[in-house]
């Protein structure tokens, strides 16, 4: 299978004089996939995403989004790309929510009724129909998520980029999110890339997870893989999800469990380990 | 600043007759009353619209107060020039009053019944796309840095940073509060131009709509301004 | 500090209808270039820094009483052109709020933009023998001198102003046509005249009987026109300062030999 996003040894200088270097394994996106990426503050995470998205122009190294170099086929790459980023309030400029969800489409001279009729499809999808006419600027954050959400999906991208899309959202609005995105994921065939230091729903959310740091790009495995290796956390200087850390410590007591990746199967562990002890 | 999101809120939220009319209609209505306010010279004519102003202020339940408030600036400042004037008459002064307050009550009827966004709509319909598409991006950042300020603000209050009396430390404390304010705000601009070019942005953000079909009201809204208009002018 | 704040239907509405057709046309000649060119992207930085102009007015300096205008901040930062657009737009929404009538935004525009202009295009220029806060604080205080001196000759030109002085400071008598229906204005070959009702005093007045509020004379002018060149002049050059130790780019100062220290 192609990958549907390629990214190779990447090297960047900001206006301030910050130089990044993204090397190491080579950043290999599947369509169709779940990607994470992983790093602490400053890694290089948003740096990755916008060289994908065409936004920077890579000094050195390779880019490819499609078989294309994002950068100089801009708008033709753009088409196949939703994006949200970080800040939903720079992002979202419609007077209203059915604006903002139909802004791409307008743009793109979408018939006037394929507009009407996908505005109406996303919105029930993400159930925000009831706000449609409201002014973002007034919506809570969780609503303006959504409200991003659904105008980056309006044109059916093939890949969504979203930029810590779980930052400042409440825990309701997180499993919100998280709900839809698997959603859209899976009914869509949408790619989807996200980053994030939010390890507790990675495993939610991942096929696969890149970690980041100090400029190199460290692993590329899925959740359960790399959820075993608690101590790469720990290097990266990353706090491990909780029940990597817990399941861990039991086995450096001698007790052999796995590591679990979500609550379900660490409560099969616990289970199994008692009746153990029980027997 | 808060008066902006207090009257963003109350033209967005009222659910007046007046609130209800399009946006069109209380437009054409708001420029009539103002060219009837500059043309006129007589201050029970003037008066008159102002009472009819408050009149449909108060209809709309628009919190006087707040409405009192803004009308406090204009009005300040013509009295400057109207002392000036009141030298050669005492009519003449109280007519340069009467006309900066009506003309203030006339445009913050229109704000506090009309969404910017309405606003800028129409303005859609005959004014160049990127102008338009820059007052809403103008309008849109402005509550983002409303917060920002009143956060720095904040802080360098709580930090020592602002005083009363203290104007030079005040100055540079303020200016270096406008100066991170300066570079979040180019960051944001250029975050905002990559997102919208992301999604296909290429000039013209708004578009004009009929959400709201003309009604016998927005007819008689006119008509009304039109009346005075004309008795101005002819009276 | 040079926004008019006059109200409407005090300065004829001939003049302002003037000032929105000339604003009109520079707007139209502007926008014409940035469809034609690259700078659409500073489309959105246009509307913040239209923003941070009416933010940056709103911010108190304790006792002084005036405030930041931040117009050849603005032309720093977008170039005189947006800048000058960004300009229009804020007084349009001021507008609103009855800072300054809606029928004055055309002539507030040009005065402001006047200052705008002659104050970027000055920093560019001094910024290469001077320090960012030098230059932007000159730069500046030229600019707002300039356009200062527009908006008091527009005043007096368009409400006959200059009339009311020179009755008042020259000791000029007049024949005036007493008249008890009030006032109305008359326009002959395109020049405003007042006709006012009431006596006129023959008596002649000298400048200290002027009276602003509680100010009194050309001193307390004076003083309050050099407070607004202090104010917008110190502040801008602090500003300019400020952000150009951490962004050059913004200024576009980063080759720049002369730093602040």
């Amino acid at each position: 299978m192609n990958p549907i996003v390629k990214v190779n040894c990447l090297k960047h200088f900001y206006p301030d004089k910050t130089e990044v270097h993204l090397c190491g394994l080579e950043f290999l996106v599947n369509p169709g996939e779940r990607v994470v990426i992983l790093g602490p503050n400053g890694a290089g995470k948003t740096t990755l995403i916008s060289h994908i998205l065409g936004l920077l122009k890579a000094v050195d190294g390779e880019v490819k989004v499609l078989g294309m170099d994002p950068y100089k086929n801009f708008e033709k790459v753009r088409k196949y790309i939703g994006v949200v980023f970080q800040n939903v309030d720079e992002q979202i400029i419609g007077p209203t929510v059915y604006d903002d969800i139909a802004f791409t489409m307008r743009n793109d001279k979408v018939d006037k009724n394929e507009i009407d009729k996908r505005v109406r499809e996303i919105a029930a999808l993400l159930k925000i129909e009831d706000i449609l006419n409201k002014i973002p600027h007034y919506l809570s954050g969780g609503q303006k998520k959504k409200v991003a959400l659904a105008g980056a999906i309006a044109n059916k991208p093939k890949i969504l980029v979203m930029d810590e899309p779980f930052n400042s959202l409440d825990v309701s609005s997180k499993s919100d999110i998280l709900f839809l995105l698997n959603k859209i994921n899976k009914e869509f065939g949408i790619t989807l890339i996200i980053t994030t230091h939010d390890l507790d729903i990675v495993p939610e959310i991942a096929d696969k997870i890149y970690l980041i740091s100090d400029g190199k790009i460290i692993s590329g495995e899925g959740p359960r893989e790399l959820f075993s290796n608690v101590g790469i956390f720990e290097d990266v200087g990353l706090e491990p999800p909780i029940l990597s850390k817990l399941f861990h410590s039991l086995r450096e007591e001698g007790i052999n469990v796995k590591i679990p990746v979500n609550i379900k199967e660490a409560k099969e562990q616990l289970l199994s380990v008692i009746n153990y002890k029980k027997v | 600043m808060h008066h902006l999101a207090e009257i963003d809120n109350i033209s967005i939220t009222g659910n007046s007759v007046i609130h209800n009319l399009k946006a069109v209609s209380k437009m054409i209505f708001a420029l009539f009353i103002l060219i009837s306010i500059v043309v006129s010279d007589s201050i029970v004519h003037i008066g008159g619209i102002m009472l009819i102003l408050i009149g449909i202020l108060v209809f709309s339940r628009i919190p006087l107060k707040t409405v009192g408030v803004l009308v406090l600036y204009p009005a300040f400042f013509s009295l400057v020039f109207a002392l000036i004037m009141m030298q050669q008459s005492f009519e003449h002064g109280l007519i340069v009053i009467f006309k900066a307050v009506g003309a203030a009550l006339n445009m913050i009827l229109l704000i506090t019944t009309t969404s910017y966004v309405d606003i800028f709509r129409v303005l859609s319909l005959f004014l160049p796309k990127l102008l338009v598409d820059i007052f809403l991006f103008t309008y849109r950042a402005l509550f983002i840095f409303i917060d920002q300020i009143e956060n720095l603000i904040k802080s360098m209050r709580l930090r020592g940073g602002y005083r009363a009396f203290n104007i030079f430390a005040n100055l540079k404390n303020v200016a270096g509060a406008i100066g991170v304010m300066v570079i979040h705000s180019i960051d944001m601009s250029n975050r905002m131009y990559q997102i919208f070019s992301l999604r296909g942005y290429s000039g013209g953000i708004i578009n004009w709509h009929e959400d709201k079909k003309f009604k016998l009201l927005d007819f008689l809204y006119v008509l009304i301004s039109i009346i005075i208009l004309a008795g101005v002018i002819v009276f | 500090m040079s926004h008019i704040h006059i109200s409407d239907g005090v300065i004829s509405a001939f003049w302002g209808l003037g000032g929105y057709l000339i604003v009109g046309l520079i707007i139209f000649l502007i926008l014409r270039k940035v469809e034609k060119t690259d700078l659409k992207k500073k489309i959105p930085m246009t509307g913040v820094v239209a923003a941070l102009m009416i933010v940056g007015m709103s911010v108190p300096l304790g006792p002084l009483p005036v405030h930041l205008s931040l117009a050849v901040l603005s032309a720093i930062i977008a170039g005189p052109a947006l800048g000058f657009i960004a300009i229009f737009v804020v007084n349009f929404l001021l507008a609103f709020f009855g800072h300054g009538g809606m029928t004055i935004v055309g002539l507030n525009t040009i005065i402001i933009g006047a200052e705008a202009f002659v104050g970027s295009m000055l920093f560019r220029l001094l910024s290469k023998k001077l320090t960012p806060f030098k230059s932007a604080s000159i730069a500046t205080a030229i600019g707002v001198i300039v356009s200062m001196t527009m908006m008091i000759g527009l005043i007096g030109i368009t409400t006959g102003g200059y009339e009311v002085f020179l009755h008042k400071f020259l000791d000029h008598h007049h024949e005036v046509e007493h008249s008890n229906e009030g006032v109305h204005q008359k326009h002959e070959d395109g020049h405003l005249q007042q006709q006012h009702g009431g006596e006129y005093n023959e008596e002649g007045h000298d400048v200290k009987d002027v009276k602003f509020l509680f100010f009194s004379g050309w001193t307390a002018i004076v003083i309050i026109l050099l407070l607004g060149i202090f104010t917008e002049s110190m502040g801008t050059g602090l500003i300019v300062k400020f952000f150009n130790k951490i962004r050059p780019d913004i200024t576009g100062e980063s080759n720049t030999a002369v730093t602040d220290k």
